[in-house]
């Protein structure tokens, strides 16, 4: 996992409980706390901070997968700008994940193991599967409704399947109102 | 001295809160440092990722154009790649069709697409895609053969395919020249969903990739041009052997498919034009290359008369003076004929080169294409069967092939070959006919002739193959024999005169040999071999080889009369001569055709053309040797009318050497 997402995560949590939280987060989990956005760090690393903020908040995994997600998003904004700009509107944003964001996202940070998307398209709605081995798809509808609101828009955010129920992908999907 | 330190000097002042405030100041400062740094490097980063990006794409694109011989195959490699490195949704090829101002870009099948399936309407509507120079992107890159982005494409006016584009919204878009050298060659065009300008540098790296590509169509050229020139005859332009012997059984194809009726079909025209040769000897081969150029433009002019009616028409340089003209028509025989009839008389008018006027002599053999011909090169061959017929027969002759021909080309050949060998053993013998005084018919001088002695004791005469020797060239060793032969008869028949006046010895000259630069080196040391007197040796010149080429026989006959050899011009009468001509070439002697005189009888005699001739002679100081006296009504005329010398069967047949001396009263000396 690239530094850049322990980074973000560390705002997010700080911004939202605190930053003692974030030192609390980060002894309970054993954590080094030392991340440059460049660096890479074990994936468990993140997934024990995440654990230690359950216990801390006594919120369940999804629910504080979703909102650190949702709460990213501006941040991302207040960082890479052009992500958004090149898109009119929060589907064009989530269509252009594969083609032009994880592209850029891999010239920033060389070797990001960035998720691919299957896109399945409707009037309006759209399912996105996910498949990826690190199974963060609640962090990954947390960022979709971030999205959303970034553009001011009415979504919500579902998902039909998903891996943690033993299904093969996740199937998020979205539709607006 | 010790120095107290601040945080020491202030410890005791300073309270626990304000301590933490400066500390969370000092972190806040420390993260907003390290959040530049990371910026720093990410930038740097990114810079060093897409350089090492576009340079793997260049270095891709270059490596395979430097392996790649097909221009299309480079197109639709970098198409597919700049499109994926691009991150595109649409990569297209161009490619530069037309000639000079009439040029424009053309689409290609060759794309590359990012989601196939949505970019159909644009697809159908970029095919048989025209893009004229001065047009918006891609065409504008005629004027300016730089990349160039354009950030709403279908916006702009005069872009026909904007709906299509919309449709698939398609918005930006780049196009990329393919340079061949200065020519634009080719060009790529790219689309995608968004108006984004490329990164800064990209258009720079397309330039690159253009001239990569570029070198495939410059390599290409270039193997055209070499294979243009393996079979373009590079003197004339016109297609060579090679080019016809390539294309030759897929023009037989297509034109038996003209064929309806049994009548029509492929013929082939086999030209050979005479005058080269000596063009070549007399004025250098740069005017020899002129006058087959001018022959060459002769004959396309022909061809491209010929353009508006039916059949296909294929005109090539075989070598030499050989060219062809091949024409596919439902009426082939006609067809031909007109053909045959038009070559020659594109051929007639005198042409000038390097400042003298060249007078061709064409012959045509044709032969048409028969089912059973395995190819071109049957075809080939009996047409110039029958070219060899056309030449014999004489100039301006058109001959048709048939089957006999080749009977008779064989003979030639078998002719041809015992001419070689007579040539080497020597196997001819003069004779000569005596020219005598017609009031006594005392023998003034001998002519001689050639027979060629065959190995049954058999003697040829010439006509037999005299015109075989003039196809072949073998005339010019005839001649030299001829000379040399005649040169020891002169010292032969002076050594037999003893105490009378000797006798000379007229040799007929032929063109050919007469056209050769050396020819008066060849007499001069002859003479100079031989001993003979030069007095005694009279060259006849027929009136064709001696107006052939003016200036150069006149330079020749001075050259010649001033080793003391007399020149006579012979078959008067029968050529085309100019009498300006004439009078400005130094003859001794003219001899008048035996046409004027040989038919000439007591009830319906015509003197009128001897007169003439008889008056033109006395005036330029010309001696008058009248040819053809068959009888004493024709001698006593002629007698009466002035003429002093002659030559006939009336006087004497051609002699052996021995009969001609005793003829001329001349006693052997004892022992020679």
């Amino acid at each position: 996992m690239k530094g850049v997402i322990f980074n973000l995560v560390e705002e997010v949590v700080a911004a939202a409980f605190g930053p003692e939280m974030w030192e609390r987060l980060l002894d309970t989990a054993d954590a080094s706390g030392v991340y440059t956005s460049l660096g890479s760090y074990p994936d468990q690393e993140l997934l024990d901070i995440v654990g230690a903020a359950c216990t801390h908040t006594r919120m369940a995994a999804p629910e504080l997968l979703r909102t650190i997600g949702t709460l990213a998003i501006p941040r991302m904004y207040a960082r890479f700008p052009h992500f958004f700009d090149g898109a009119p509107d929060a589907r064009s944003f989530v269509l252009s994940l594969n083609g032009i964001i994880h592209p850029e996202v891999r010239k920033l940070y060389a070797g990001a193991g960035c998720p691919h998307f299957h896109y399945t398209q409707a009037d309006a709605a759209l399912t996105l599967g996910y498949n990826s081995p690190r199974k963060l798809c609640h962090l990954a509808e947390g960022f979709l409704i971030g999205a959303a609101g970034h553009y001011g828009e009415a979504v919500t955010v579902s998902q039909s399947a998903c891996m943690h129920s033993g299904d093969p992908a996740c199937h998020i999907h979205l539709a607006w109102d | 001295m010790t120095i107290n330190r601040p945080s020491d000097a202030f410890a005791g002042a300073e309270d626990v809160l304000a301590r933490c405030a400066r500390l969370e100041r000092q972190l806040a400062r420390e993260r907003a440092a390290r959040k530049a740094a990371e910026d720093i490097a990410e930038q740097g980063l990114r810079d060093y990722y897409l350089g090492e990006q576009r340079l793997l794409l260049l270095s891709r694109i270059a490596s395979f154009a430097n392996e790649c011989t097909d221009p299309a195959d480079a197109l639709r490699f970098a198409a597919e790649q700049v499109r994926d490195h691009l991150g595109w949704a649409v990569g297209h090829a161009l490619v530069v069709n037309g000639e000079g101002s009439n040029q424009y870009l053309e689409g290609t099948d060759a794309w590359s697409l990012r989601d196939p399936q949505l970019y159909f309407p644009f697809i159908d509507a970029s095919r048989n895609l025209i893009a004229w120079p001065g047009d918006v992107l891609p065409g504008c890159l005629f004027a300016d053969a730089r990349s160039r982005f354009v950030a709403d494409l279908p916006a702009q006016p005069g872009f026909t395919r904007a709906a299509a584009a919309r449709r698939c919204r398609l918005q930006g878009a780049i196009a990329v020249p393919v340079m061949a050298g200065r020519d634009l060659a080719a060009a790529l065009e790219f689309f995608q969903t968004d108006a984004n300008p490329p990164e800064p540098g990209v258009l720079e790296i397309l330039d690159q990739i253009g001239a990569q590509i570029g070198r495939v169509f410059t390599r290409r050229r270039h193997a055209d041009q070499l294979l243009h020139g393996t079979l373009t005859d590079p003197v004339t332009g016109l297609p060579n052997r090679a080019a016809l012997e390539r294309d030759g059984d897929a023009l037989l194809r297509a034109g038996r498919a003209v064929d309806a009726d049994g009548q029509g079909g492929v013929a082939l025209l086999c030209i050979g034009v005479d005058g080269l040769q000596l063009v070549n000897d007399t004025l250098g081969h740069a005017a020899g290359d002129s006058l087959l150029q001018a022959i060459a433009d002769r004959l396309r002019a022909v061809v491209a008369a010929l353009a508006d009616r039916p059949g296909l028409a294929r005109l090539a340089r075989l070598g030499g003076h050989i060219f062809v003209l091949m024409i596919a028509a439902p009426q082939r025989a006609a067809a031909a004929n007109a053909l045959a009839g038009a070559v020659h008389a594109a051929m007639g008018p005198v042409l000038e080169v390097a400042g003298h006027p060249v007078h061709l002599a064409t012959h045509i053999g044709m032969a048409f294409d028969r089912p059973h011909y395995a190819g071109l090169d049957e075809l080939l061959r009996d047409a110039d069967v029958a070219l060899v017929q056309a030449r014999a027969t004489g100039p301006g002759h058109s001959i048709l092939f048939a089957d006999a021909m080749r009977a008779e080309a064989l003979h030639r050949l078998e002719l041809e070959a015992a001419l070689r060998t007579a040539i080497e053993a020597g196997d001819f013998v003069l004779h000569y006919q005596p020219i005598v005084a017609l009031d006594d018919g005392r023998v003034l001088g001998f002519e001689a002739l050639v027979r060629w002695r065959r190995d049954d004791g058999r003697l040829v005469m010439p006509d037999q193959f005299i015109g075989m020797a003039e196809v072949t060239g073998l005339i010019i060793p005839i001649g030299t024999w001829v000379l040399r032969e005649a040169c020891r008869a002169i010292v032969r028949l002076r050594a037999q005169a003893g105490r009378q006046s000797a006798v000379y010895v007229a040799v007929n000259v032929a063109a050919q040999q007469f056209q050769r630069a050396n020819f008066v080196a060849v007499v001069r040391d002859i003479l100079l071999e031989t001993g003979a007197d030069p007095a005694m040796l009279r060259l006849e010149l027929t009136e064709t080889s001696a107006m052939a080429n003016p200036q150069q026989v006149r330079r020749m006959v001075a050259e010649l009369r001033a080793m003391g050899v007399k020149m006579s011009l012979d078959d008067f009468g029968t050529g085309y001569s100019s009498l300006a001509y004439l009078q400005a070439i130094p003859f001794d002697t003219v001899k008048v055709d035996s046409v004027f005189v040989r038919h000439q009888i007591a009830d319906g005699a015509d003197w009128s053309i001897v007169t003439a001739v008889k008056a033109m002679a006395d005036a330029m100081g010309m001696t008058l040797v009248v040819e053809g006296v068959e009888n004493e009504f024709q001698r006593a005329a002629l007698a009466r009318l002035g003429c002093a010398v002659g030559q006939g069967y009336y006087f004497d047949p051609p002699l052996p050497e021995a009969a001609a001396a005793r003829r001329a009263g001349l006693v052997a000396l004892q022992g020679a």
